[in-house]
């Protein structure tokens, strides 16, 4: 089984490109969460999520320069300031079953594959693995495995607020919950920087229209179609309507909506290796 | 004097190229690193590289070690263990205030006027209440995810203090911490004396100066001695090992750091337990070994073990397979980011299991070698200290808001 046909192209950007078209990337863009920077000759220096531009924009990281620059300012600035280390480079010869195992232990949704010249060759993304589980069913409920610590934010909550919580509980998607307790919708920093960005309309003034914007309920940016589970499903199932969806995650719900976890796709394949052993799960997603 | 340029053989151009660029963006600015120790540990190593290279490159940076009697580093080591998940640690009101004394009074010699302070750890966490001008960041180098938390909620008001939070690993970061935080793997650095190429005969010469045989197998577990490395856990997989392996010889290496005054007593149990079999080495830096001797001992194994039930990362791992060697480890810290089961090493649960893979590492010099190699391009790609000096320089162009 050779890597290549797992691996996809990834959103990259230069390193010397404005924060700013990193934001558009995140909000736009196919694999839409996380952006491999690379430098003039194609090799990987660093990785930009989508966290990372919702900190700059609500000011929580960066802050000495937004003080300085200003909000418009810094999303000019060179992209190469506001990556992070990309700490998760392989070379192109290393197996299908050692990036499962990476992944799994450690809760890691994809990997970065390079030449010898580091020079990026693609992504291996856990989206590739759960493709080729489609129609697999393991004997596996998602009440067992989804997670059970749930951040979750009321409706009717500001997108500001949403968006600060996001950051300071480092999840990636928040539930959001009707004062009677049930499931309204789900909101992503996907969905959060593509409702900022849309919504900003004016070259100047970018401070101004983001606190009104971000004063907004986050019914505003979160989807109208809220994708869920529920305790029973079987793991392929949820995994499959993950997929169809284009959603990296989803609240888990009894019959009264409430919700009771969170399911991932990164918990999915962590679940699948769990039932089925890493061995069965290479020889199931090489057909 | 170590020079950027040194390491382009090793990372390529580019990234070189990408640290001299943002150096140049904060050169002349000053930087202070403040720790609890000179000597010993992995803060001590990481910054004795870190600074000078930062200072190579034109930032005024200085590091500045505490100054504190045997009772402080008491509490420190106390807190130190609260903060990894110890729940039976209670730090007492006159221990905490001692802790706080030491520190203003540190705080009042220190030279803390900078751009950027970076203060490592929970020993001198407490400086910032004595800030100035400048940024603060607190970088936490230990596994802080379960802390206990009568512990955790005395330090966590100082820690809001801070401009910024850095740790080692994502789940490190405290839940609801109120202060931004970012990631920093820590890094190795492949110029370092316990880094740098050895010729063989430099390495036999090592060997046999502390009586171990150049030509039986080797395996060693480098760690302080302390309970959460599990160095009486080695022993025992050593010893099922030598019952497949006949020839097989183990080192210990440890070393006393100041900070650390449970060091001594957990040497002596070390000592007892290996008994009088002559096969076991227990060395430490009291018995010279240093950093070049560390590097010998590690080219000379023939598969390393790490059986630590908790590690802040794991830099001992990073530093056998950067030498090509396969390690067998417990599933700790950073481990499962180096070891990768079957690739770089072998993870394992119990003490049967990890004798079994060592056994099988030694018998099959051809897989040891396979997996090591692989272990140091792991390394090369993801653990070398330009990766960490990157980081910092990001961080303080970010801290200061300064543009190129």
């Amino acid at each position: 089984m050779t890597l290549q046909k797992f691996l996809v192209k990834g959103a990259t950007l230069e390193i010397d490109r404005p924060l700013v078209d990193a934001l558009e990337l995140l909000a736009y863009g196919k694999h839409p969460y996380r952006i491999l920077v690379t430098n003039g000759e194609g090799r990987v220096v660093g990785i930009i999520t989508g966290r990372r531009a919702l900190e700059v924009l609500m000011g929580v990281r960066g802050t000495g320069m937004v003080e300085k620059k200003g909000l418009r300012g810094t999303l000019e600035e060179d992209v190469g300031i506001f990556m992070d280390e990309c700490h998760e480079i392989f070379l192109e010869d290393i197996g299908v079953e050692a990036l499962l195992k990476f992944m799994v232990e450690n809760t890691i949704g994809y990997a970065v594959i390079v030449d010898h010249s580091r020079r990026l060759k693609g992504v291996f993304h856990e989206v590739s693995v759960i493709e080729r589980l489609r129609g697999k069913r393991f004997g596996a409920e998602v009440g067992g495995f989804m997670s059970k610590s749930v951040v979750s934010a009321r409706a009717g909550t500001s997108i500001e607020e949403a968006a600060q919580t996001m950051i300071k509980e480092r999840v990636r998607r928040l539930p959001v919950v009707g004062s009677d307790g049930r499931l309204s919708g789900i909101v992503t920093i996907g969905d959060i920087l593509r409702h900022i960005l849309s919504g900003v309309e004016a070259q100047e003034g970018l401070e101004r229209d983001l606190t009104e914007i971000s004063r907004a309920p986050v019914e505003r940016a979160s989807p109208t179609k809220t994708v869920f589970a529920r305790p029973e499903e079987d793991l392929g199932v949820a995994a499959e309507r993950m997929l169809d969806n284009e959603v990296s995650g989803m609240p888990v719900i009894d019959g009264d909506r409430r919700v009771l976890g969170v399911v991932s796709r990164i918990d999915v394949l962590k679940a699948v290796a769990a039932v089925i052993g890493i061995e069965s799960l290479k020889a199931e997603i090489n057909g | 004097m170590v020079k950027i340029d040194d390491y382009a053989p090793i990372v390529g151009e580019g990234t070189v190229e990408t640290i001299k660029k943002m150096a140049e963006i904060i050169k002349g600015e000053r930087a202070a690193h403040v720790n609890a120790t000179s000597y010993g540990g992995g803060v001590a190593e990481i910054l004795s590289r870190m600074v000078p290279l930062a200072r190579s490159l034109g930032i005024d940076v200085t590091w500045q070690t505490l100054k504190g009697d045997i009772d402080f580093f008491k509490v420190t080591k106390k807190m130190h263990n609260a903060l990894q998940g110890d729940l039976g640690t209670a730090i007492s009101d006159e221990e905490f205030a001692l802790y706080l004394k030491v520190n203003a009074e540190n705080a009042a010699m220190l030279d803390l006027d900078s751009d950027v302070v970076v203060v490592h750890d929970p020993q001198p966490l407490p400086l910032v209440r004595q800030r100035g001008r400048g940024k603060w960041a607190w970088r936490c180098h230990i596994d802080t995810s379960t802390p206990n938390e009568a512990v955790w909620s005395r330090l966590e008001p100082m820690v809001r203090m801070y401009d910024l939070a850095v740790f080692s690993m994502e789940r490190y970061i405290p839940k609801r911490l109120a202060i931004p935080s970012i990631i920093d793997y820590p890094t190795i650095d492949p110029l370092a004396p316990k880094n740098a190429p050895m010729k063989p005969e430099d390495v036999v010469r090592v060997l046999t100066r502390y009586g171990v045989d150049p030509d039986r197998p080797l395996i060693g577990q480098v760690a302080r001695f302390d309970p959460w490395k599990d160095p009486l856990g080695a022993i025992d997989v050593f010893r099922r090992v030598k019952s497949a392996v006949p020839g097989v010889q183990l080192v210990m290496i440890g070393s006393f750091a100041r900070d650390d005054p449970e060091g001594a007593e957990w040497y002596e149990r070390v000592v007892r337990y290996a008994g009088r079999d002559k096969d076991i080495f227990v060395l430490s830096n009291l018995d010279g070994v240093g950093d070049l001797e560390v590097n010998a001992f590690q080219r000379a194994f023939s598969a390393a073990i790490q059986l630590s039930k908790r590690e802040g990362f794991g830099l001992t791992v990073t530093e056998a397979l950067w030498k090509g060697v396969p390690v067998v480890a417990k599933r700790a810290g950073g481990i499962p980011l180096q070891v990768i089961d079957g690739t770089t090493g072998f993870l394992t649960e119990g003490t049967e299991d990890a004798a079994e893979r060592v056994a099988l590492l030694l018998r099959r010099p051809w897989l040891a070698r396979e997996l090591g190699e692989r272990g140091r391009q792991h390394v090369r790609l993801n653990f070398l200290i330009t990766k960490g000096l990157s980081n910092y320089l990001r961080m303080h162009i970010e801290l200061v808001g300064k543009m190129g």
